[in-house]
């Protein structure tokens, strides 16, 4: 399933954002914001499963 | 033959034999950087005093009680992402003009501890953030781009302005550069060395190595600069062997993986035929050629935009509100996208990357090495902002650089490039040769037999020809 915004969605998200975006900077970065989605797009239709994420953390202290 | 045109390998066997001194040698880079820097502009800041001091007193003391080992009195320069005391460390970004770090980075406290002699600091693609380097210029044509995002360490190895210069590896940024300016990059296993004092792209997928003119002073670097730190939360805990050791061993029965897709899609035809004939060499030393599938092909990019935006830009959360005007349009675009990229999506990103490294591992299962091309093009001109294929498809130039590259961030294993010939314009192609983690020297023997065989090895950028007075 691909994903996109439209400007009204994108510009409540931007104000969660607190950029501040006048409106040809938002539109110009809606317009390179649905195109990442299709990249992410490849994140989608896996069977993850238990698989855990490839983060790290280490809890020792020396 | 000036001074300035040998290799690291060569100079640091002529210091210790007495035959050059660190100041002689170190006068002839900082005359050749005072000849093409206004062709290339490979340096943000040249330290041309502290260089003649550190040069200095490694000639007393190597005249004293000898090298501390092969990089004592060597030049070399660190790409300006790379903190250094008391010397300007901008970024290539106007956001950090004016930074001076009170300390050094962890790689600039093992080149001193080494003996070498910084003389300056490398331009960048802004904070590493694009494959371009729009600030300088590839010394093989100068209308033409360096690669990225180390374009300025690319270009200033290639043109003999240093013997090493320090890169960084996110999406390919050490590789790069390597392949488009002719020299060899080295992408350590992630975790191999240090990232203390480095500015961050994408803490889980950035790695640091150099970029040099043979194998070998690749692998006497990394000897120098691996090992474990505490203070860098992906710094692995592993032995560090020596990792010049395999170079000039036979390859014969080594299993090296020759891909059947995703390296063979959309990529320029001299490209493919240089690799294929460098991977046919291979053969010919004795090495088994397995063609291989690349598993999880179709999802690497996605593991890697999706760690790299939202990471880049939880790095630059505090200035692009403070100072947003103050970085280039192009990477506040990107930063600004990254704001959007959904939680979810981040995790999704990083559950994906533990089934490639599990498909990758058992992809290793059967081979030993991998080998393919590093790029899928050649130096693009300077300001071009796509690559338009046969099929129609245009495809950004940072998005088409790093397309082969990436597999090696994402995956974390070591990839080194080396050099196997020119297009038909005179542009330098790289094959890159990736391996299982901690096996450097494993890519480094494979890399460094086929140089010896390539005749490309040491190679310089002819622009000192083109200068030379009429």
């Amino acid at each position: 399933m691909s994903r996109a915004l439209d400007a009204a969605t994108f510009s409540g998200l931007e104000a969660l954002t607190g950029l501040g975006m006048p409106p040809e900077r938002a539109a110009a970065a809606l317009a390179a914001y649905n195109g990442v989605l299709g990249t992410l797009a490849g994140l989608d239709g896996v069977p993850f499963g238990d698989t855990p994420p490839a983060a790290a953390f280490n809890a020792s202290w020396e | 033959m000036e001074p300035y045109e040998l290799t690291l390998s060569d100079a640091a066997a002529a210091i210790a034999a007495r035959e050059l001194s660190p100041v002689e040698l170190t006068d002839s880079v900082l005359a050749r950087i005072d000849s093409v820097e206004a062709d290339i502009t490979a340096f943000v800041t040249v330290t041309e005093d502290r260089a003649r001091a550190a040069a200095a007193a490694a000639e007393a003391e190597i005249a004293a009680s000898g090298p501390r080992g092969p990089l004592h009195g060597i030049p070399v320069a660190l790409k300006d992402l790379y903190d250094t005391a008391g010397v300007l460390t901008t970024s290539s970004s106007r956001v950090r003009a004016d930074h001076v770090p009170n300390t050094d980075s962890a790689v600039a406290e093992r080149f001193a501890a080494a003996g070498a002699v910084t003389v300056g600091k490398t331009h960048t693609h802004e904070f590493a953030y694009g494959a371009t380097t729009p600030t300088t210029r590839n010394p093989w044509d100068t209308t033409r781009v360096p690669g990225g995002s180390s374009g300025g360490s690319g270009a200033a190895v290639a043109a003999g302005e240093c013997m090493v210069g320090m890169g960084s590896d996110t999406g390919g940024s050490i590789r790069i550069p390597a392949a488009v300016c002719g020299v060899v990059g080295l992408k350590p296993t992630y975790g191999r060395v240090s990232r203390r004092g480095v500015a961050s792209l994408s803490w889980s997928l950035d790695h640091v190595g150099p970029l040099t003119r043979t194998v070998r002073d690749a692998a006497i670097t990394l000897n120098a600069i691996a090992g474990y730190d505490r203070a860098d939360p992906g710094s692995a805990d592993v032995p560090v062997p020596d990792f010049t050791a395999l170079i000039g061993r036979d390859v014969t029965g080594l299993r090296v993986g020759v891909p059947t897709d995703y390296f063979t899609e959309r990529l320029q035809p001299e490209v493919q035929a240089s690799v294929a004939a460098a991977v046919a060499r291979l053969g010919e030393l004795g090495a088994e050629l397995v063609e291989v599938e690349v598993p999880m092909a179709s999802r690497i990019g996605a593991v890697e935009w999706g760690l790299m935006l939202p990471e880049a830009t939880a790095y630059h959360q505090e200035t692009l509100r403070s100072v947003p005007e103050l970085y280039t349009e192009e990477t506040r675009a990107l930063l600004e996208v990254g704001e959007f990229v959904l939680a979810t999506d981040y995790l999704k990103a990083q559950r994906l990357r533990t089934l490639v490294q599990a498909a990758w591992k058992e992809l290793f299962s059967t081979i030993d090495v991998l080998a393919a091309p590093t790029l899928t093009c050649t130096a693009t001109v300077a300001g071009e902002p796509e690559v338009v294929w046969p099929d129609g498809v245009r495809e950004g130039t940072t998005t088409t650089y790093v397309r082969f590259s990436q597999p090696a961030n994402v995956t974390g294993l070591p990839s080194i490039t080396v050099p196997t010939g020119f297009d038909s314009a005179g542009l330098p192609i790289g094959m890159q040769v990736m391996g299982r983690p901690f096996e450097e020297d494993v890519v480094c023997g494979v890399a460094a037999a086929y140089e010896a065989v390539s005749g490309f090895a040491g190679q310089l950028a002819p622009l000192h020809r083109e200068m030379a007075p009429a």
